[in-house]
């Protein structure tokens, strides 16, 4: 069955950050190629002075990466993490990594139906293969509390690194990954109904509005006090209806 | 300036992988912050100004069905020892006159990005037990303490831990736990025979992948109590045990550790201990 894949990445500075003045530590990528459909997300660790400038270049290195890892089909995706790693570091020289660490959580879905999802540090990347269930990659638990994670320039492990593939599902796949000022809220029974309800409110939206529709969806976060930066991006396949990649 | 900056960053991009055929978007404090008036247009590589009329679209208005609406929880859990040497110079007095100052203090936090919870775990006659249960700090009246029996800070450490552990009432998106323990003695066992069962289960604390993380403060009561335990539980040759003897200083621990705890709820990442230098002029009141 021929189907439309569709990507939508959105980030939306948080309310301490709007009120103080201060940059988006977030950063989000969506960016198409043949390599697929990518999505990426990056949460700058927020008690570094360079968050933003790390959070921005970790999605462009990750964009970097994954074109070049893909032009070899053979090669596995835990080749991406030294890749991301140094590309990362070249983008954000003379900047030292400590000042400007990062998250960096991306969705890949190639030309070929198949799903590369991964990264490193908190937050969710999710991947719904069926009606029924939906796979945590990064996120289900995790083992401390919130604020505390690794990342790019906080990690000197490759085991931080989570990767996962998935095969190309009969029925249409959603892909979800998110920074944790929205994965942290997030009902963990209700995700898989997330991930269906936010694919099928964006498919009924037209391509040109589901930006300021999400983002007016983050701006309204209902969670008491929240104060985060948040960023959310979505891969979706969808039954063809003409080409509707924004 | 920023838009610019960003135009070339990509442009330079595009140029480094002119082989590729892509089309892409990335938002970042250039979009997101600086320009809240302009969006990604549609199939561009660079942020235009926005030009469309605001979308028909009626915002995503059932979000609420699966996110969670309660605020961010900072759990503080005080261990407090109730044994019977606490009966003497109305130091138990002091105490419940302190922690219930404290949440009030918590209570009338009305900037702070966190919901801050409150927990007590006494240690006395009896063991250890939970007085008060974790809960927000503006919920339920506080009971206050009464001081009787020995000094069995083991099943009190016990109790903290698991508390800490559990996921189901301090969940991970709860900002890092804070951990206060006041003592005017020696860890003694049930039976009030002295003891040393205190340091394994100061060590699973210390040991464990959650309770290891908590933010800990120590006060010793009386000058003839046993800091090498206090000190254990700081495990943090930089930090110092806070001492006193009298009611007055009782109460000014707790004014400081309340500092602490509403300085870090008000901050950007709550997460970010903040101990306030303790002088007499900020804690004499």
């Amino acid at each position: 069955m021929i189907r439309n894949v569709n990507g939508l990445a959105v980030t939306e500075r948080g309310p301490t950050h709007r009120l103080n003045g201060e940059p988006n530590q977030d950063a989000c990528l969506r960016s198409r190629g043949l390599y697929g459909l990518l999505v990426v997300v990056a949460d700058g660790l927020g008690s570094r002075p360079q968050s933003d400038h790390g959070s921005r270049n970790a999605c462009l290195a990750a964009r970097d990466a994954i074109r070049y890892w893909s032009a070899n089909p053979l090669s596995s995706p835990e080749r991406l993490a030294p890749l991301i790693q140094a590309l990362w570091r070249v983008r954000i020289a003379p900047v030292h990594p400590d000042e400007c660490a990062t998250t960096c959580l991306f969705a890949l879905r190639q030309p070929t139906g198949q799903w590369v999802i991964g990264g490193i540090g908190d937050g969710m990347a999710a991947i719904r293969e069926d009606e029924r269930d939906i796979s945590y990659v990064i996120g289900r638990e995790r083992t401390g509390f919130n604020n505390q994670t690794v990342g790019l320039g906080a990690s000197k492990s490759a085991s931080d690194w989570r990767f996962a593939v998935y095969p190309p599902s009969p029925v249409p796949s959603v892909a979800l990954i998110a920074t944790d000022g929205i994965a942290d809220d997030l009902i963990p029974e209700q995700l898989q109904s997330f991930a269906t309800w936010i694919a099928e409110t964006l498919d009924g939206i037209s391509p040109r509005h589901r930006s300021n529709s999400v983002r007016s969806m983050l701006r309204g976060w209902p969670t008491a006090k929240h104060s985060d930066d948040k960023s959310i991006a979505i891969i979706w396949e969808s039954a063809q209806r003409g080409c509707t990649d924004e | 300036m920023a838009a610019e900056q960003h135009a070339l960053n990509e442009a330079e991009a595009k140029r480094a992988m002119g082989w590729a055929s892509y089309q892409e978007d990335i938002m970042s404090r250039y979009a997101a912050a600086r320009r809240p008036t302009m969006k990604v247009a549609h199939n561009s590589r660079i942020d235009k100004p926005a030009r469309m009329a605001a979308p028909k679209e009626e915002p995503m208005t059932e979000l609420k069905d699966f996110v969670i609406q309660t605020a961010r929880p900072l759990p503080v859990i005080l261990l407090a020892d109730v044994s019977g040497s606490m009966k003497e110079n109305g130091k138990i007095d002091a105490l419940n006159e302190a922690v219930a100052n404290m949440i009030s203090a918590f209570s009338e936090e009305d900037t702070t990005r966190a919901e801050i919870q409150l927990a007590v775990i006494a240690f006395g006659a009896g063991g250890a037990r939970v007085h008060r249960s974790l809960c927000p700090a503006t919920s339920g009246d506080w009971a206050p303490l009464t001081a009787k029996g020995p000094t069995p800070l083991g099943a009190a450490l016990e109790l903290a831990k698991n508390l800490i552990e559990d996921r189901e009432q301090i969940p991970s998106r709860a900002y890092c736990p804070t951990l206060i323990l006041i003592s005017d003695g020696h860890p003694t066992g049930p039976d009030g025979k002295p003891t040393t069962d205190w340091r394994s289960s100061l060590q699973s604390i210390l040991e464990s992948e959650r309770a290891s993380k908590a933010v800990r403060f120590a006060m010793a009561i009386g000058d003839d109590a046993d800091k090498d335990v206090l000190n254990a539980f700081l495990a943090d040759p930089s930090r110092q045990v806070f001492t006193g003897s009298q009611a007055r200083q009782i109460k000014q621990f707790f004014r400081w550790v309340t500092m602490s705890v509403t300085a870090r709820s008000r901050s950007i990442n709550p997460n970010t201990v903040i101990f306030s230098e303790l002088t007499d002029e900020e804690l004499d009141y």
